[in-house]
């Protein structure tokens, strides 16, 4: 095995309202232009709104020109995704169909549009589906990684693929992520009251809320010197996750949560917060989001460090978010090149921060790129010009210390049946009578929805009676889950209640749950675990790989025990079974 | 009013799926949000306007402006009384 392995930036390709290369968005970045514009599209929502969106005529046209009308059976999610990545990979040497090349996606919906009245069971709405068509399509011969991890989806990517290079089980990782403006996430953000009647001022005094985005980017990652062309070449140096433990939509109050994602990234690029010479923070523009960031920006004394909010050009593009903002924040460092912040005019949060007002041209070689979201999850990945970042230890020493199963109608403990519901007809009844055996009374228990009652009770049959929390930190404590249908189930109930339209009424007590990560941030903030997340699509239950996912969260952050596992529900079909795992 | 504080309290129950709290459980000057009282949060008050809304056909679009009137089943009471005049 080699040492000191280096993750460089090789390619990429971004699509947004500002056009269809990275190029072409940083153009339109450089004129201070915005795409977000009013939309009277009622397929969307039924008032006028502001939103970033494709322009879906030049991509149509653009797809005939790449692919020669040969994409019959892609949906317009994936056909944008092969557009990008087509851009992304002719540009560079990095070959898709190797074995030693991983196809990573991010996105929080994939095709949800396909979730339409009547067509609830088209398997092609699961993630896994989606992400596997496109592996396909480009001669992978592994399995993809899917993340839905909200809106830190894209970030958790880049620091995935770090690692996985990093550590020698990969050399090459290509990042596509993508979310299309939807109604099912337009009304979801509706029903928050967190869109904004104007284009989005980030950080500014009047900041009243996010405009929503659609986007999609590629990145291409490469551990191989040889296979980048810039003439300043970049790398991904390291990054961290962390949950804040607070609430499952609203941003913690003191932003300790991405603080420690911040601090730890640093760390791993193996750099102090003194050299970074540009931060691009997630910057939603709403009031909340934006004041946590300044919070944490403060707590990880970076106040004086410049700051570049990028949504007032693309809107928040959601999945794909992270992936695009880290591309743009690439392009900074390759042109030496600090953008405007648009939107920003007058610093409105409570902790000094430095927004950018113009564009600059300076000396730019450390980035931090950040992200939070519902789930209370953050991420931090720094991009470098001249730290490769720390090398990752092989093979931690880490060993199961409990499992806990859910199946029909019972728990099962390390192969004994610890709660047996055979007299429970349904699943809430037998989850709900599950989870008072174990637990105190929790009012917060039965608001949540069916994945998040199964994620939870398992996770409270896994910590009953250890000594966890005395033995490790709350920020060594991570999690790792995945399953196959995402939150599909909640889906559904979200999409139904929008088929109604008079009265149109979603719920944001519903919506919130149409992300599947919301479960480990329940069990986060049940515990107060603040260490690393990570949620995964995979198409089945697949222990060997879990453990294998385990073990390179052990090697290359602070985790010293995670809860790592399966919790998937469907229909009324439910399978959990969680481990917990601990650093020997 | 008596009446509407006790709708208004099967109503909070339902949607905002508080299964294990009885209406008598629920004190009508208790504060609803924060520690005290029923414990809710920043989604339960976005239900909360839906819940106007749907069962008395008053809306509200500045969350914030609902803070006095969101403070207690006997306050969202007196602001469907006041609203209705």
């Amino acid at each position: 095995m080699e040492h000191n392995r280096v993750v460089y930036a090789v390619s990429d390709n971004i699509i947004s309202s500002l056009g269809f290369t990275t190029g072409e968005n940083i153009a339109h970045i450089l004129e201070a232009k915005t795409g977000i514009a009013p939309v009277t599209n009622k397929t969307l929502y039924p008032e006028p709104f502001l939103a970033s969106l494709i322009d879906r005529e030049k991509a149509s046209a653009l797809l005939t020109t790449n692919f020669s009308g040969n994409l019959d059976g892609f949906h317009p999610l994936e056909q944008l995704m092969l557009l990008s990545s087509v851009d992304a990979l002719k540009r560079c040497a990095v070959d898709p169909a190797s074995p030693q090349t991983v196809f990573i996606f991010s996105t929080t919906k994939g095709n949800i549009d396909l979730l339409t009245a009547g067509n609830e069971l088209n398997q092609d709405v699961e993630l896994w589906e989606m992400a596997k068509r496109i592996a396909v399509f480009w001669g992978s011969p592994t399995d993809p990684l899917v993340i839905s991890n909200a809106c830190i989806s894209g970030v958790l990517a880049v620091v995935l693929a770090e690692r996985l290079i990093k550590s020698g089980k990969y050399d090459h990782a290509v990042l596509i992520g993508g979310d299309l403006s939807t109604e099912f996430a337009v009304s979801g953000f509706q029903s928050f009251k967190s869109v904004s009647p104007n284009p989005c001022k980030p950080f500014d005094k009047d900041r009243d809320g996010l405009s929503m985005g659609e986007g999609i980017a590629t990145l291409v990652l490469s551990s191989d010197k040889k296979t980048v062309t810039d003439s300043i070449p970049v790398m991904v140096a390291g990054g961290s996750s962390s949950n804040d433990a607070n609430h499952i939509s609203g941003p913690s109050r003191t932003g300790d949560g991405l603080f420690y994602a911040i601090r730890d990234a640093l760390e791993a690029a193996g750099i102090p917060a003194s050299v970074l010479d540009l931060i691009n923070p997630h910057g939603t523009a709403t009031p909340f989001n934006d004041e946590m960031e300044s919070k944490a920006i403060g707590l990880a004394s970076l106040s004086g460090c410049p700051l570049m909010a990028l949504k007032g050009y693309i809107g928040h593009t959601l999945g794909a978010a992270g992936l695009i903002e880290s591309i743009i924040c690439l392009e900074s460092i390759r042109r030496q090149t600090i953008f405007q912040t648009k939107g920003f005019t007058e610093t409105g949060v409570p902790v000094p921060v430095n927004v950018t007002t113009e564009i600059k041209k300076g000396d730019i070689r450390n980035v931090l790129k950040t992200a939070s979201g519902f789930g209370g999850c953050n991420a931090a990945v720094i991009f470098s010009s001249e730290t490769a970042g720390i090398s990752y230890k092989q093979t931690p020493k880490i060993r199961i210390s409990k499992e806990c199963l859910i199946e029909n109608r019972q728990v099962i403990i390390n192969g004994s049946v610890a709660f047996d519901g055979a007299q429970y007809g349904d699943f809430a009844s037998f989850i709900r009578a599950a989870f008072k055996s174990v637990s105190d009374p929790y009012m917060k228990f039965s608001k949540m929805d069916d994945l998040c009652k199964l994620g939870l009770t398992a996770a409270e049959f896994l910590l009953q009676g250890t000594d966890i929390t005395e033995k490790y930190e709350r920020r060594e404590i991570a999690m790792l889950l995945e399953n196959r249908y995402s939150s599909l189930d909640t889906d559904i109930t979200h999409q139904r209640i929008i088929n109604i339209k008079d009265p149109y009424q979603p719920s944001p007590a519903v919506f919130v749950y149409t992300l599947a990560n919301i479960v480990m941030g329940e069990i986060c903030i049940r515990h107060k675990f603040q260490g690393e997340n990570l949620f995964l699509i995979s198409a089945k239950k697949d222990e060997k790989q879990l453990m294998e996912q385990v073990e390179l969260l052990f090697s290359s952050s602070k985790t010293k025990a995670c809860i790592a596992g399966w919790a998937d529900y469907l229909n009324g079909k439910y399978d959990a079974k969680l481990f917990l795992v601990e650093k020997i | 009013m008596d009446e509407l504080i006790q709708n208004l309290k099967e109503q909070l129950i339902e949607e905002l799926n508080l299964e294990e709290v009885t209406p008598e459980d629920i004190d009508a000057d208790a504060p609803l949000f924060g520690s005290e009282g029923l414990g809710l949060d920043s989604i339960d008050a976005l239900e909360i306007i839906l819940l106007l809304e749907k069962h008395y056909g008053i809306r509200i679009s500045d969350p914030k402006a609902g803070k006095d009137i969101f403070y207690s089943v006997k306050t969202l009471a007196e602001f469907i009384n006041s609203d209705k005049r």
